[in-house]
């Protein structure tokens, strides 16, 4: 199923797909010092695609077995992961309150439980007294991916980010691509570190401080660039 | 005879297919001539469509023919100079330079007024990769007019490199079936920026039916 949500997006993106267009931020004019940052970034699982894999290549019967692949690689990943004490969301709140501190705002975490879709909040409301504005990070799908059978896994990341003012209006909206598939045009879109890649399963599975390691370099990109775009 | 020229013919036809021409590297050097003072506002290229639509793109090739201009900081750099549309309500615009094979023109966005005059600039970290081009994205304030893009001599030569993750699918008829097989890829790409290659403007307008 998730193999086919892929190929539609890359339908979707091939195809005559006009440009993303995202929504400028004009900081003087927004006038925003105090932010509150909405919970739950990050997505409860990770992914581990190998996009033309051997079994993509033989039709239902391959890709019903590569489901089942995948679906191990992604448990043993997390399981990994797990072992190694590593926690996406902490990593990604904790560098969005750094760098956006970095940048002169006042930053505060907003309690606002978890999401049903990893979708943008339909309100925004709860923020501390004074705060200006709500900046709602949402990472759409994180963990390793790699082209194909004997190409190397490295790390993927994909977020939406909004700026909402106190009274509801969008001060800025924008898309990030940390080493995407099918990136759209006008998506920002980040290479990949070149540090963080792995020949096989084997190797990820080997090397549990290097495999968060490369996830949480790109969450940190999409922190870095998520503040970037309220200068 | 007939079958020798056919052969040649051929032969020349194959080598000539499989010829591949080099991409166009950086150019690292720039010697501008009879450099202008000002921006030439009544050579600005119109960024209005024919007809409204949701997306619009100008393209703009950089090379030895593109117009010279000495910048504030006394430096000699080509330029191009984009008339804003009268009505910019609803307007985003994305302004830079498409990612080429080996290049990427060095952009230096401005937006100028009325009479040509810089009222507002953008810091090299609000350019970004956005698909393929190197842009910065704006809409519009009171009293912009014009865009004009030069070259940042201090891009120029530093290198973009970056690794792309696509597939790529052959086929093949074999017994009268035919079979194709998708396969990764993962390639590394390194590109300098340089006084040449080409600006890119993409202007995307929200209330259209276009």
């Amino acid at each position: 199923m998730k193999h086919l949500l892929w190929a539609f997006a890359a339908l979707a993106v091939s195809g005559c797909v006009s440009p993303y267009v995202a929504t400028p931020y004009e900081r003087t004019a927004a006038n925003v010092q105090q932010i509150a940052l909405v919970n739950d970034a990050v997505p409860p699982r990770l992914t581990a695609w190998e996009v033309a894999s051997a079994g993509s290549n033989f039709g239902l019967i391959g890709a019903l077995a590569d489901a089942g692949i995948q679906q191990s690689r992604e448990n043993q990943l997390m399981e990994t992961l797990s072992g190694a004490h590593f926690d996406a969301e902490a990593v990604i709140e904790a560098r969005l309150m750094s760098s956006l501190t970095a940048n002169g705002y006042e930053v505060a975490l907003l309690e606002n439980g978890d999401r049903e879709r990893r979708v943008f909040l339909e309100k925004y409301e709860g923020g501390a007294e004074g705060v200006d504005a709500y900046l709602d990070v949402v990472v759409t799908n994180y963990g390793y991916i790699a082209a194909g059978m004997g190409q190397p896994w490295r790390p993927t990341a994909d977020a939406t980010v909004r700026l909402v003012s106190a009274d509801g209006e969008t001060l800025m909206e924008n898309q990030i691509a940390y080493n995407s598939m099918y990136p759209r045009a006008g998506v920002i879109t980040i290479s990949p570190n070149p540090e963080y890649a792995f020949q096989n399963r084997d190797h990820m599975l080997q090397r549990p401080d290097l495999l968060a390691a490369g996830i949480e370099d790109a969450l940190n990109q999409i922190a870095d660039t998520s503040t970037r775009l309220l200068q | 005879m007939n079958l020798r020229v056919l052969c040649v013919a051929l032969a020349g036809a194959i080598t000539a297919a499989c010829t591949t021409t080099p991409p166009p590297a950086a150019t690292l050097t720039y010697a501008g001539q009879n450099c202008a003072a000002q921006p030439n506002l009544a050579a600005a290229q119109s960024l209005t469509p024919e007809r409204e639509r949701a997306s619009h793109a100008v393209n703009t090739p950089i090379n030895a023919l593109t117009p010279c201009l000495t910048t504030a900081e006394g430096a000699a750099s080509p330029y191009v100079v984009y008339a804003l549309p009268a009505d910019t309500d609803d307007k985003t615009f994305a302004v830079g330079a498409p990612l080429e094979i080996a290049r990427i023109f060095a952009p230096r966005v401005e937006v100028l007024d009325a009479q040509g005059v810089v009222v507002r600039s953008f810091a090299r970290d609000q350019y970004m990769y956005r698909g393929n081009a190197y842009s910065v994205v704006f809409r519009p304030r009171v009293g912009e007019r014009y865009v004009m893009v030069t070259v940042d001599p201090q891009l120029v030569g530093q290198r973009y490199d970056s690794i792309n993750i696509s597939t790529s699918t052959t086929g093949t008829a074999a017994g009268g079936v035919y079979v194709s097989w998708t396969s990764g890829v993962d390639a590394a790409q390194s590109r300098a920026f340089s006084y040449e290659g080409a600006v890119s403007v993409t202007i995307s307008d929200s209330d259209t039916d276009g």
